[in-house]
């Protein structure tokens, strides 16, 4: 059955049991949301001819999502700004001041829009970044040559300019970024000399649309392709590179566009393998994670150091080290798979995480778990303490998290006019017990009932992620039975739950969505969905082989396309 | 002349991290005969109150103030508590459906308008980030100020903790999905509004600096539009905003004269603003900086947001309030509103603090003198809890002071308005109107009219 169908009934059992929740696939582009996959027009499995190009060139009869204009997210400007200022000095904050993003539901950060203090923001770092790397260095890299300083400086122009923006620069706007050159030099009140004028030039540039926004087109009208939008070389340059890197393109990247050699699906996927085997995709790979498992809030979390004697705040930078070594060592290894990463029986921890497990690590730090109740990601600390509260288990907090970030589904609000009325903590009973007016209540229970039983699964995993026999003085039950691929199921804990995921369509198919989503910076629409389900088939049949998915991704017509934007007029 | 000016020797003399330098000459006037501007200051606080503590009891003129109003009491006689001021765009129709999660409703609490519903295709289905559909009030007012003679800031929008970007934690907005972000870090703030102000001649030096960064942002500015050209009509605007925000920073460097009289405060430099500890001293500076703006002529709109609706991150050490403790919920602000019950000791002592607060902002604006009275008489101040009760999420009769001075046409006197399902458009509406900005209505044309605040 066609990961499509099942998603669509489970999202009709959901509905059936009362909680009017749907998956988040293939939201149309009007904002409706969406009950259920199911592809349109193009049959999913019909392989790749439907979802990328021949030699470069969109099918007649392809359909693919918009792409909005998309500001550079925080960790893109910083990784950007190393790799563009080599001489940066590691101890430069790159971020300072550079606004947060927005996090979206089920999906991934999106930066906002520029208003004043944003403006400043950017001015301050761009000013800061050249005061870090010290006078005239941006630019005293750059041999003149002997040409004389105003020749000269339009050469560097064009050539820091041409890695700035991530393009070739436009005759017009060398002319602007002259002329500014001509002011600073000439201006009695300002007067720079020459190396001094080169530096601001480059401060200009770091505030300019070229190098903060993904605008690798430039002046050039949009590329049409039939009925769709074609990014072209210099744009699916940047795509790779900010996918897989989370920065610029590097050289060669450039040198590929320069010579219009990404244009077909098999130079594209050439270029993201030679990417992802590249050291820099390992931010990028944690980055994901760290994202998917929305470990965001934990280094500013609270907990209470009567309920949790052991956790102090010091530990989280060892939990996050810890999933981002797990996820390193799957994804880098011989099997990079949704199953491991959610059932394997390892993990590595340094000397005060080992000591919070209570286990013993190898010489390399590496930690059998094989008779520990622990496994892949979803039981570790970080993860487990980000979703608990500051002196108990949030078991609601990490039912909604399964369902949002496992199983693709949106949980809507409490229907109207609830007024919980909230009892006291009762340390007699268990946190399931305690929430035991979720399940009786109907007017809580269409979405609890699900919601509830995933996070009854973690109980083992108190609120800042240690493992416990017992709730206080009590028993944990941690089982637990649901709808999973439109079946029932049941798990007695958390590790029985993992493994049920693992092997569900649904949760495959929504890891592949929600690396389609980080890879393309957008979710995806109706008109992507035979892409989506593409990838989301191949995901499977390759064994969940989560390398060959995002250089998958990169070869299908939302990574190479988008649709044309209204108000634009693209040109052959 | 072919200088090199040492950045660090710059930054050394000025004392500041992050300039801007708008260059102010102070004038050297005579004597003080000017008829002063109005000016309005809206001031919000999310997670609700305790209903019973805040709302004074007794007749005009006479009122006794609760629990949570108490440190109000000094200012009284200039201040209406209308009573009954729901968010109707929230409770009626709000992007997360029925009692809609309105911690996140901060996108309504100046535009008066429903937030948009998603942002396909980043956020197809459900909320979304809540964005506000429409132009704020302190926007429009300074938009209209303008008109009569432009500011430097048209509206000064400064926040104590939160976050800005969404409709869960922003107050100021241009238009449709376009926020107006606040600045939130006091030395920043100071540097963007008074680093620049001399006597007498300008240091060349930060003449320099500002001609360097006009120039520069004259560049920004001109590759703005040149990329807009190509870009589809949503681009477009999106560009737009950050054209119109590269221009609003030219003309604030472009500076002017201020007047002979003004004050810039001074911000300690040890203090360490990121700590919650510093809440309080954090606010108190931006109070600071934002009358002594509007003393020396730089702003007549402010926006002041003190956290956000939802407030995670902010505890009240200083009140005796640790940050742990086992107990239902947690000790920050947002857990605190969340407890059941009247008698909920912490939330009456934190929103009693918020008063205390306000109070301190009264106190401020009274002690700058205005002609034969102070700022105060040229103010009207505008606070809200953008709740009712953190525990309900209920947006019907929420806490409403608005403290306004002798100049202000609004009769104030220490009174209670009793008031049924007033839409809180009218109250913004009648806000524009007690500053000469006239309007019939604002936001959401559902709810049209104007409070009689007069």
């Amino acid at each position: 059955m066609p990961a499509g169908s099942s998603a669509l009934l489970a999202a009709l059992l959901l509905l059936g049991s009362g909680c009017q929740g749907y998956v988040e696939s293939h939201g149309t582009a009007s904002g409706a949301p969406h009950s259920g996959g199911g592809g349109t027009g193009s049959t999913s499995n019909s392989g790749s001819a439907s979802t990328e190009t021949t030699d470069g060139r969109a099918p007649t009869s392809a359909t693919v999502g918009a792409t909005p204009l998309r500001r550079l997210g925080k960790l893109e400007l910083g990784h950007t700004l190393r790799a563009l200022l080599p001489t940066l000095p590691s101890t430069f904050d790159v971020t300072t001041g550079v606004p947060d993003d927005n996090a979206i539901q089920l999906a991934f950060s999106l930066p906002g829009t520029v208003s004043d203090v944003e403006v400043k923001r950017f001015m301050d770092l761009a000013e800061a970044s050249l005061a870090a790397v010290g006078p005239g260095s941006a630019s005293n890299t750059f041999d003149c040559a002997g040409a004389d300083e105003t020749t000269c400086a339009r050469a560097f122009v064009t050539s820091f300019g041409k890695r700035a923006y991530r393009r070739p620069v436009d005759s017009s706007e060398v002319d602007d970024l002259m002329t500014l050159y001509q002011k600073l030099r000439t201006d009695p009140d300002m007067a720079y000399d020459f190396r001094g004028a080169l530096s601001v030039l480059v401060e200009a540039m770091l505030q300019s649309p070229g190098f903060l926004y993904r605008w690798e087109r430039g002046l050039a009208a949009p590329k049409a392709d039939g009925p769709l939008v074609k990014f072209d070389d210099y744009e699916m340059a940047s795509r790779l590179s900010y996918f897989i890197w989370n920065s610029m393109p590097d050289d060669a990247l450039l040198a590929a566009a320069d010579a219009g050699q990404l244009s077909t699906p098999d130079q594209v996927a050439a270029q993201a393998q030679r990417l992802l085997a590249d050291t820099r995709a390992d931010d990028t790979l944690g980055d994901f994670i760290s994202q998917w498992l929305e470990l965001g809030p934990l280094s500013s979390s609270v907990k209470d150091s009567n309920a949790f004697p052991d956790f102090s705040p010091a530990l989280v930078p060892s939990m996050v080290s810890e999933t981002l070594a797990f996820t390193r060592d799957v994804l880098r290894g011989s099997a990079p798979t949704f199953t491991n990463l959610l059932t394997a029986k390892y993990t590595f921890a340094d000397a005060p995480l080992a000591k919070y497990y209570g286990v013993t690590p190898d010489g390399s730090g590496r930690v059998d778990l094989s008779s520990n109740a622990r496994l892949g990601l979803l039981t570790q600390a970080s993860l487990m303490a980000v979703k608990g509260n500051s002196y108990r288990t949030s078991p609601v907090r990490r039912g909604k998290f399964i369902l949002n970030r496992l199983l693709c589904t949106v949980v809507p609000p409490p229907p109207p006019n609830v007024v919980p009325e909230l009892p006291a903590p009762d340390p007699k009973l268990t946190v399931r017990q305690q929430m035991a007016e979720h399940r009786s209540n109907p007017a809580c229970a269409g979405c609890h009932n699900q919601m509830d039983a995933l996070g009854f699964a973690f109980e083992h995993f108190d609120g800042a992620g240690k493992y416990r026999q017992l709730d206080g003085v009590n028993p944990i039950d941690a089982s637990g039975s649901t709808t999973l691929d439109g079946k029932p199921i049941s798990f007695n804990d958390a590790g029985e739950l993992a493994a049920l995921l693992a092997k569900s369509s649904e949760a495959q198919a929504c890891f592949a969505r929600q690396w389609l989503r980080y890879g393309i910076d957008r979710f995806e629409q109706d008109a992507d969905s035979a892409a989506s389900d593409y990838l989301e088939s191949s995901y499977r049949q390759s064994g969940l082989d989560t390398r060959a998915l995002i250089v998958a991704i990169t070869r299908t017509l939302p990574f190479t396309h988008r649709a044309p934007a209204p108000g634009e007029v693209p040109a052959p | 002349m072919k200088s090199r000016i040492s950045r660090r020797s710059l930054l050394a003399a000025t004392g500041a991290s992050a300039l801007l330098l708008p260059l102010l000459h102070q004038e050297q006037g005579f004597g003080a005969t000017t008829t002063f501007p109005k000016r309005v200051i809206f001031v919000v606080t999310g997670n609700g109150t305790i209903e019973d503590s805040f709302w004074p009891t007794g007749s005009d003129g006479a009122l006794t103030l609760a629990a949570i109003s108490a440190p109000l009491e000094a200012h009284k006689q200039k201040l209406i508590f209308p009573k009954g001021i729901d968010l109707r765009v929230w409770a009626e129709d709000n992007p997360f459906g029925g009692n809609g999660d309105a911690h996140h409703c901060w996108g309504s609490v100046l535009t008066a308008t429903t937030p948009a519903t998603g942002d396909p295709p980043h956020d197809p289905g459900g909320p979304g980030l809540a964005l506000a559909s429409s132009q704020s009030i302190d926007q429009y007012i300074g938009q209209e100020f303008n008109k009569q003679k432009a500011l430097p800031f048209p509206v000064l929008s400064v926040r104590a903790w939160g976050r800005d970007g969404s409709g869960y934690a922003t107050l100021s907005w241009t238009g449709n999905k376009a926020p107006f972000s606040a600045e939130s870090d006091p030395r920043k703030l100071f540097d963007s509004l008074f680093a620049g102000i001399s006597k007498g001649a300008p240091d060349p030096a930060l003449v320099r600096l500002r001609k360097k960064r006009q120039s520069v942002l004259d560049y920004v500015g001109q590759s703005l539009e040149r990329q807009s050209q190509r870009l589809g009509t949503e681009d477009r605007q999106k560009i737009q905003l950050h054209l119109e925000a590269v221009r609003n920073i030219e003309r604030q460097l472009e500076g002017g004269s201020v007047s002979s009289s003004c004050q810039p405060p001074t911000v300690d430099a040890g203090v360490d603003f990121g700590a919650i500890e510093n809440f309080p001293t954090l606010i108190e500076s931006e109070m600071d900086q934002i009358v002594a703006a509007m003393a020396c002529g730089l702003t007549r709109v402010s926006t002041l947001a003190l956290g956000d609706g939802e407030d995670y991150n902010i505890f009240f050490p200083w009140l005796g309030i640790p940050h742990q403790g086992i107990e239902f919920p947690e000790r920050h602000h947002h857990d605190i509103s969340h407890r059941p019950g009247v008698d909920n000791v912490d939330k009456i002592n934190v929103e009693r603090w918020y008063m205390s607060m306000l109070a301190k902002l009264f106190d401020k604006l009274a002690a700058v003198p205005e002609g034969d009275g102070t700022m105060l008489d040229n103010t009207v101040v505008m606070y809200m809890n953008s709740l009712n009760s953190g525990f309900s999420h209920t947006v019907l009769k929420v806490p409403v002071v608005v403290g306004a001075g002798a100049n202000i046409a609004i009769k104030t006197g220490g009174r209670v308005i009793e008031l049924k399902n007033e839409a809180h458009n009218t109250l913004l509406a009648a806000i524009a109107n007690a500053v000469d900005v006239p309007m019939t209505a604002f936001g959401d044309p559902r709810f049209p009219g104007v409070l009689g605040l007069t």
